[in-house]
């Protein structure tokens, strides 16, 4: 049994369950000391889960997520469950889209995964809407819920109609229901905030959530029925075979795309005078190649010590000539090895990450700075105060951007929080607002030399980064984020100890991420329900 | 508040309820009933990144005044609309930086937004407690409309909850109302449950369901609400208010108004506003709801406005640092903005009702979250309200109720109370700092 840490709670590791026994109860692990785990609240599924729900349990062609509104965002995520709220017009859309679906799976070639057996009769029904509400809802359903089923069942015949009105009733029902909606964590006793082992069906709604962006499928299904999610070796085994299930692919999409900001490509839009070489094909071309930059290290092919320092990306022809590398390459997109001289290396050359950090019209090496602080280190810099904020755009009348910034820093109210985040973006200054290398910025001759914070100096981008990769709240950092998507929650308090030792776990481990989404999920803090009094943990 | 400005015009009721309506049928009737075809409506227009003041604030106050560059659009309805500059937010002001959520979120709150990313306190916004009193005439209580939905990742603004950022309309403390950026969206919500092609019984038997399934779906959020802790109850509250706001829609008559062809989504910003805008107009002629939020953009909008020649982006540019390139394009965006609410009073001045118009019996209140966009300043608001709404304003004015911009003026909350009185809700407070229903309006 592997226990890290001194203060309270214990991790799984990888011989053994936690403490003897994962559910004799909460904090029972090494020291026995009180648990650790953070409140959890009724997680909603959120426009991205819904979307994907429908789709594994139905097999749906309808998307009606498309147009429901956008979730809030949290920390940095869209699937923390204390900001996703249901108003009356997210309710209404509900309601039609448990419609449309119901009547599409009775319709088309859906019907027969629904409809196995002859409806006419009642027997039959009930194991129709047994099999479908514990499917949809992600647990057995009772037999008090499926006589209730039965009961909106009747209200079809009740108006002189038949069974199919009667079971796209029941369909609807179960699809509006708020266990479909919410993924509940029952309490016995829901006063309590002691923490409490989560049932087996709950577990695989929290696994398949957090790597699928999804509900369980079948093989989860039975592995939460036969019990074989209760030790750590069945967790672990099924994390590996979820995480070769091409429904993995949410973990690029959600996680890393708001981690590391990919999503946003979408949205930036360069000024057109200024770059008038980008279009749809770059900012594919960009998209593409962070997310099969990302999948490497979620594949285990690539170690996360080596997430800033890589010697390899994956470039099309397109993304090539944009970044000036010499690749003979198609239009596919493929793996190409870097040598040391090679003004790309990782993660802050790639072209996506350069290009969200930036102006429509130039680069903003604090908006850099501050990513790199936020997202790589955890680091939340000092705000501005008021009015204070941003460099006027386009104004380089009055020497380069890295002098404009030292003017700036020579302020000692601005420098006390400039010194941080400047340096950190003027050492990205060779590749300009959408991530394309140069020497020179409207005249002036590049330097990305600088100096952190705590002393240490480069004289460039990739010696920079070595930096970064060597700072040990990066390591914090990759796990601190990892467990938020996870458990759709802020670290508690109480959990942040539990994080640090995490993180030097994982860096024992190998710093390979399957291997960190096993820590989590074994830990204490995912397979146990601590639910809240108050508003707020 | 005037009296009327229409000499065809009577005034009935009393106790700050201003009706118009046509002389003769106040001649020969009861006066109660005269103008109920004609309720008053409330439009509340959110734009981002304040206003390039020096092009906003007419030079003169008094009816006399001359529309500025940036209100140059509105000259169609100029006598009816009042520019009013002068008044405050305090409550908006952050806890340290985050002056565009704080000041979002307070946009039609006047309370203080508690800075977290994940315990959202607020408190409930104006056009609520209005919707709260007169939704239940309508089959939509209120629309909450935007054109930008989230940005697709990152915080929102330096610690606090995108919600905070995102909506405007608030139904309580902790719960704010999502908005919708789809047309088609907004379009079934004014004519949802409408088949013409369908019979009375038919129509009727699909309601049936649609209530039955309601029914079942109450009753498993109740046995579930015994099993959950505190906050998830809460949680679990939304859902049923969700149902009962639908039940009570399906309990009203669907509409048979303005035959219009279903909208498309589009991408494009003018075009989307454009369709927003008649779909609002639509809504309200249709009185599908008296109550509408709209959002033209989300808090600190960094959208680029390539077709008015300013293609960095909005927030970069509302940091103008005082130069005049900054100003320029801070100024075609900011009228840019202003023709878009031009078009949409514009819209609603065709409307005729009885012998006035839609516009004439509705107010629009149109603001931004902060003054200056650069300076973060929660004081002397850019506000535009334009409609009479039944008379209850004296419009084609420019009021300024604090001249020196160096103190905070009187509190917006003032102003909404007054707006609430006009929708015939009175209320004595309002907000975290309202004093009173400001005067002189």
């Amino acid at each position: 049994m592997v226990v890290l840490l001194g203060c309270e709670g214990a991790i799984g590791g990888s011989d053994g369950p936690v403490g003897s026994n994962p559910f004799s109860g909460p904090g029972e692990g090494a020291a026995g000391v009180t648990a650790v785990t953070g409140a959890q609240g009724m997680h909603r599924l959120n426009r991205t889960e819904y979307r994907n729900t429908v789709r594994d349990l139905l097999g749906t062609q309808l998307d009606p997520a498309a147009n429901f509104p956008a979730d809030d965002v949290s920390l940095g995520f869209d699937n923390i469950a204390q900001v996703l709220t249901v108003s009356p017009l997210q309710f209404e859309l509900y309601e039609q889209a448990a419609q449309a679906l119901a009547e599409e799976a009775l319709n088309t070639g859906i019907r027969e995964s629904v409809v196995f057996c002859d409806p006419n009769d009642q027997g039959c029904r009930a194991d129709i809407f047994r099999e479908f509400a514990g499917r949809a809802w992600r647990r057995p359903a009772t037999d008090e819920e499926v006589a209730r089923l039965e009961g909106l069942f009747d209200v079809a015949l009740n108006e002189g109609e038949g069974v199919e009105q009667g079971l796209e009733l029941g369909i609807r029902g179960i699809l509006l229901s708020p266990h479909f909606i919410y993924r509940p964590e029952l309490d016995d006793d829901p006063s309590s905030t002691e923490s409490r082992p989560l049932n087996d069906y709950e577990l695989a709604s929290r696994l398949s959530y957090f790597l699928w962006s999804s509900m369980p499928d079948e093989a989860l299904f039975e592995a939460a029925a036969n019990g074989t999610l209760r030790d750590n070796e069945g967790l672990r085994a099924e994390v590996d075979r979820m995480l070769n299930d091409p429904k993995a692919r949410a973990l690029v999409d959600n996680f890393a795309g708001q981690w590391l900001r990919i999503r946003s490509l979408q949205d930036h839009v360069p000024d057109y005078a200024t770059f008038p070489q980008w279009d749809s094909g770059l900012r594919d071309a960009m998209r593409l190649e962070a997310e099969l930059f990302f999948d490497e290290f979620l594949s285990g092919q690539a170690a996360m010590n080596e997430f800033l320092l890589t010697d390899f990306t994956f470039l099309n022809d397109r993304l090539a000539a944009h970044y000036g590398l010499p690749f003979d390459l198609g239009s596919e997109h493929q793996r190409v090895s870097l040598d040391e001289g090679d003004p790309r290396f990782g993660l802050l050359t790639l072209g996506s990450t350069l290009t969200v950090t930036s102006t429509p019209i130039r680069t903003s090496p604090v908006k850099r700075g501050v990513w790199i602080l936020e997202q790589l280190l955890c680091t939340e810099p000092p705000p501005p105060p008021p009015g204070v904020e941003g460099l006027p755009e386009g104004d380089m009348s009055s020497g380069s951007l890295r002098d404009q910034l030292e003017r700036h820093r020579a302020d000692p109210t601005c420098a006390s929080c400039h010194n941080l985040m400047d340096p950190l973006g003027l050492g990205l200054e060779h590749y300009d607002a959408i991530g394309a290398y140069r020497t020179e910025d409207d005249g002036f001759t590049i330097d990305a030399s600088g100096q952190l914070i705590g002393g240490e100096t480069f004289s460039n981008a990739r010696e920079m980064a070595a930096l970064i990769q060597d700072d040990e709240r990066f390591d914090v950092c990759v796990v601190e984020k990892l467990f938020t998507y996870a458990l759709g929650r802020p670290v508690a308090t109480t959990e942040h100890p539990f994080v640090e030792a995490m993180a030097r776990a994982f860096a024992q481990s190998g710093s390979e991420l399957p291997e960190l989404i096993k820590l989590i999920v074994t830990s204490e803090s995912f397979r146990t329900h601590r639910g809240t009094m108050e508003a707020s943990p | 508040m005037k009296g009327p400005k229409f000499s065809r015009r009577v005034m009935v009721g009393g106790a700050g309820a201003l009706v118009t309506l046509p002389l003769f049928e106040s001649l020969i009737g009861d006066v109660a009933y005269a103008d109920d075809s004609f309720p008053a409506r409330l439009i509340c227009y959110y734009v981002p990144n304040g206003m390039h003041m020096a092009a906003w604030t007419p030079a003169q106050t008094g009816s006399n005044y001359e529309l500025s560059p940036i209100l140059q659009p509105l000259g169609p309805v100029r006598d009816q609309i009042i520019v009013v500059s002068g008044l405050s937010n305090t409550p908006a002001l952050p806890d340290g930086p985050g002056d565009h959520a704080g000041g979002t979120s307070g946009f039609l709150t006047a309370a203080h937004a508690n800075k977290s990313e994940t315990d959202i306190r607020l408190g409930i916004s104006m056009d609520q407690v209005i919707a709260n009193e007169i939704g239940d005439a309508t089959r939509i209580a209120s629309m909450q409309i935007g054109i930008d939905g989230g940005g697709n990742t990152g915080n929102c603004d330096s610690g606090y909850a995108c919600a905070y950022s995102r909506n405007i309309s608030w139904a309580s403390e902790t719960q704010p109302l999502s908005k919708t950026t789809s047309a088609q969206v907004v379009f079934n919500q004014i004519f949802e449950g409408t088949d013409p092609n369908a019979s009375i019984a038919e129509q009727e038997r699909r309601k049936h369901y649609r209530t039955s399934v309601l029914d079942y779906v109450r009753e498993q959020a109740q046995s579930l609400q015994a099993k959950l802790g505190h906050a998830d109850k809460a949680k679990l509250d939304q859902y049923t208010t969700g149902i009962f706001e639908l039940e009570q829609r399906l309990s009203k008559a669907g509409l048979v108004c303005g035959a219009t062809e279903e909208p498309s989504d589009t991408n494009d910003i003018v075009e989307k506003v454009r369709i927003m805008s008649d779909l609002m107009v639509l809504a309200l002629q249709c009185d599908a709801t008296r109550v509408i939020s709209f959002m033209l953009g989300n808090a600190g909008s960094n959208r680029s406005y390539p077709f008015l020649g300013a293609s960095g982006g909005h927030h970069n540019y509302s940091h103008h640092q005082g130069d005049p390139a900054n100003h320029a394009a801070l100024q075609a965006i900011d009228t840019w903005e202003v023709e878009q609410l031009s078009y949409l009073l514009q819209r609603m001045n065709e409307v005729p009702e009885g012998t006035g118009t839609l516009l004439q019996h509705s107010q629009v209140f149109f603001s931004s979250e902060i003054e200056d966009g650069d300076a973060h300043r929660h004081r002397n608001l850019p506000v535009v309200l334009a409609g009479a709404c039944h008379g209850a304003y004296d419009t084609g004015r420019h009021i300024d109720y604090e001249p020196d911009k160096s103190v905070n003026g009187p509190p917006i909350a003032n102003l909404f109370l007054t707006m609430m009185s006009a929708m015939g809700v009175n209320r004595s407070a309002f907000g975290d700092n309202s004093t009173g229903p400001l005067g002189e309006l």
